[in-house]
């Protein structure tokens, strides 16, 4: 009798730590999606309270915005894999958008920044483009990895210097500071035409450029030594060293490698945009930074995945854009998005203790 | 908290990290649907 109490009670003390454990482990889901849960439901409310969020033109729209901001939030997630971050990528985009501008204007604008200049060839522009985000970017990672500086200040440091460039190069000759627009129809219908509709929407062009450059990251992070080197250096800069790997050189090919990804951006906004000043790619890191932490790209180095970077970039486009379908003012929309940015680096942070 | 600071951290102060940082999720969170829900309902 006695014996079968026993066996009873551990039956029954079993069953509670299985309760405890199925509990337990339902409670760490919740915590570590309830962002993701939290957005998936504000998706769904605003669906209910304005139909129209989620009709085609809309769709296309977010996907629009998403491809524009892409190219920049993959640069950052290799910089933010590297346990770093990048905050000059803003003022990058924002002057290769208006060199392009001021290089692509149409020759018979009237406001022309250089008057005397023939517009000239798109993809020369494009090269001059890339030049120029591929040098701050090598600045950036010559910095952080040869003086072993960390590259919130090093991008602190370009990112003041790249504005400062900036307001000089839009104060060249009779510009006196004004945004460059009136730009080239060649050069619009390039990154804005479309040879593709969906109902009556057309699919603008940057979003293939954009899909292309997605795909040949997947490719350059996932089947190349120097994306397993990334990983790598990010994870253990010192194990790295030690297996062979030449950590100075990786990160300064990070660095330079999302300084093209920044110089693609501002070509892509310029044209996008149409009218480029000095505000051009203002704060756009913040949205980039936060996109990457969203789609799961780890503070604490070495974790990160392309398809997480286009989660979280669709994911946060797709809450700003339903934000003003619910009418919040932009006041709000950075309270808002500080507290995503908050939540996702605890929840990040919180995935990589529960591993240790 | 550095990396280093974590990885050498003893047990039980990841474990009070691990309870501060649900707080700061949970709330962060609540804020956020107490944000939304004010919009919606307006």
């Amino acid at each position: 009798m006695e014996k079968n109490q026993r066996i009873q009670k551990k039956f029954l003390d079993g069953l509670s730590l299985k309760d405890k454990g199925g509990r337990q482990k339902i409670r760490e889901f919740l915590i570590d999606n309830s962002l993701y849960i939290f957005l998936i439901g504000a998706i769904i409310a605003i669906e209910i309270y304005s139909p129209k969020f989620l009709s085609v033109s809309s769709i296309i729209n977010i996907i629009s915005l998403s491809a524009a901001n892409l190219p920049i939030a993959l640069g950052i997630a290799g910089c933010i894999i590297l346990t770093g971050t990048d905050l000059s990528a803003g003022r990058i985009v924002g002057l290769v958008a208006c060199v392009s501008a001021s290089l692509l204007q149409a020759s018979g604008y009237q406001n022309k920044m250089f008057a005397s200049l023939p517009t000239l060839p798109i993809f020369l522009v494009l090269f001059i483009a890339l030049g120029l985000g591929a040098l701050v970017g090598l600045v950036n990672g010559f910095c952080t990895a040869k003086f072993n500086l960390h590259p919130f200040i090093v991008t602190l440091s370009t990112q003041l210097i790249v504005y400062g460039l900036l307001l000089m190069y839009l104060n060249i000759g009779t510009n006196n500071g004004q945004s460059i627009s009136g730009l080239d129809n060649s050069y619009t219908s390039f990154i804005k035409g479309s040879f593709l509709k969906i109902g009556t929407t057309p699919i603008p062009n940057f979003v293939w450029y954009s899909i292309i450059i997605t795909v040949i990251m997947w490719f350059i992070w996932n089947k190349t030594v120097f994306g397993k080197n990334m990983f790598a250096v990010g994870s253990n800069p010192e194990a790295a060293n030690v297996s062979g790997v030449n950590v100075s050189r990786t990160i300064i090919l990070v660095f330079m490698l999302a300084g093209i990804l920044y110089g693609v951006t501002g070509f892509i906004e310029s044209a996008r945009i149409g009218s480029n000043s000095a505000a051009t790619g203002l704060n756009y890191e913040l949205d980039a930074i936060a996109a990457c932490v969203i789609g799961g790209v780890s503070f604490v180095g070495g974790i990160g995945k392309i398809r997480g970077v286009i989660i979280g970039v669709v994911l946060l486009r797709i809450i700003f854009v339903g934000l003003t379908f619910l009418s919040i003012d932009s006041n709000m929309q950075y309270v808002i998005k500080g507290l995503i940015i908050l939540i996702a680096c605890a929840i990040d942070m919180r995935k990589y203790l529960v591993r240790k | 908290m550095s990396k280093e600071a974590i990885d050498k951290g003893m047990f039980k102060g990841a474990r009070i990290s691990i309870k501060v940082l649900d707080a700061t999720i949970i709330s962060g969170i609540i804020i956020l649907s107490t944000i939304f829900l004010y919009y919606f309902f307006r």
